[in-house]
């Protein structure tokens, strides 16, 4: 359950926008990579529980799954996976070597739009 | 309005266990990270290390990450070594910023080598790296063979890997075997050990590659 932990790094990283930019934020999307070993359920009602009566609350968290990108070191096959537990599809090995899978990044977050720019719209 | 962030989630955490690493590099200080499930003898595997290092002359303290309790900064206290505990308080792993203030209130002063035992799961501590020069995963035969099937990033990502309780080997169904194949699979590069506290098998060689390192430092 290190959800916890990785939602409110998020949140961290998310209000230090809002600072920034001056507006509220209304929503994040990260990428989460298997290797992570982060389960997005968790990690969606971690951020609601975090995020709870905070400037956050009510904003919306899109998680991203990437998947763990591997080429086998024993026949040389590039394999992918969406869960840990990554194997060779051709022949069954584990001897592989990871391209990708311990993603985590906050890529984006959305702003809420100004006074000025909603009434332009 | 959408903005670009990319930024790690755990920076801020990478970026403490970056302060640390210096620290300990400044100070000639080698830093062991200790990994394994509840009950697998990682503090009593500490205990045997702390007694075999104080043999050779080094000092050795010991930061204890736990849920609750001060049991196990009891034990190491007990077995020579200086401890602080950290209690997350529901946590599942320890993360950097936690060893950084424990290490204040401990201090660094003529220490030698820094143990730190992790919070005991195998799943969570993976990704919040602390700084230290070496994470080592701990088995234990009780566990069974597939351990490192079923938590194969633990065992992928670990800089070492300990097999303890090797005295049960010939009592319990465990293929020895087939539990080094997996991990020499997951992990080639990973020295690996087979150590028993009770027997003290195995704690010779797996204190003196820690003397190695420390001399390589």
């Amino acid at each position: 359950m290190h959800e916890y932990s990785i939602a409110s790094n998020i949140a961290a990283i998310v209000s230090e926008v809002a600072r920034e930019q001056g507006r509220r934020v209304t929503g994040a999307t990260v990428t989460v990579g298997p290797l992570s070993m982060v389960v997005p359920e968790l990690l969606h009602e971690a951020w609601t529980a975090t995020t709870a009566g905070t400037e956050l609350e009510g904003s919306k968290l899109s998680i991203e799954q990437v998947p763990v990108q591997a080429k086998c070191e024993d026949c040389g096959e590039k394999t992918e996976s969406f869960t840990p537990f990554v194997k060779c599809e051709a022949c069954g090995s584990l001897r592989l070597k990871l391209q990708s899978g311990h993603e985590l990044q906050v890529i984006s977050a959305e702003l809420e739009d100004s006074e000025a720019e909603a009434d332009e719209s | 309005m959408r903005v670009e962030v990319m930024k790690n989630i755990l920076g801020s955490n990478d970026a403490a266990a970056a302060r640390n690493r210096r620290l300990w590099d400044e100070a000639g200080i080698l830093a062991l990270d200790f990994m394994g499930s509840p009950g697998s003898g990682k503090t009593s595997i500490l205990e045997q290390v702390i007694k075999q290092l104080a043999r050779r002359g080094r000092t050795v303290k010991v930061i204890e990450g736990d849920v609750a309790s001060a049991n196990d900064a009891r034990r190491i206290e007990a077995a020579g070594a200086e401890a602080f505990q950290i209690n997350t308080g529901g946590a599942c792993h320890l993360h950097a910023g936690m060893v950084s203030r424990a290490m204040e209130q401990l201090g660094l002063e003529g220490v030698d080598v820094l143990l730190i035992e992790n919070v005991g799961n195998l799943v969570c501590p993976t990704a919040f790296l602390l700084g230290a020069h070496m994470r080592f995963v701990v088995a234990s035969v009780p566990e069974g063979d597939d351990k490192p099937e079923k938590y194969p990033v633990a065992f992928r990502d670990a800089d070492a890997i300990i097999l303890n309780k090797a005295d049960l080997l010939p009592h319990l169904v465990f293929d020895a075997e087939k539990f080094w194949d997996l991990c020499d699979q997951l992990n080639a590069q990973a020295p690996k050990f087979s150590v028993s506290c009770t027997s003290g098998e195995g704690i010779d060689t797996l204190c003196e590659f820690i003397e190695e390192r420390l001399a390589a430092l």
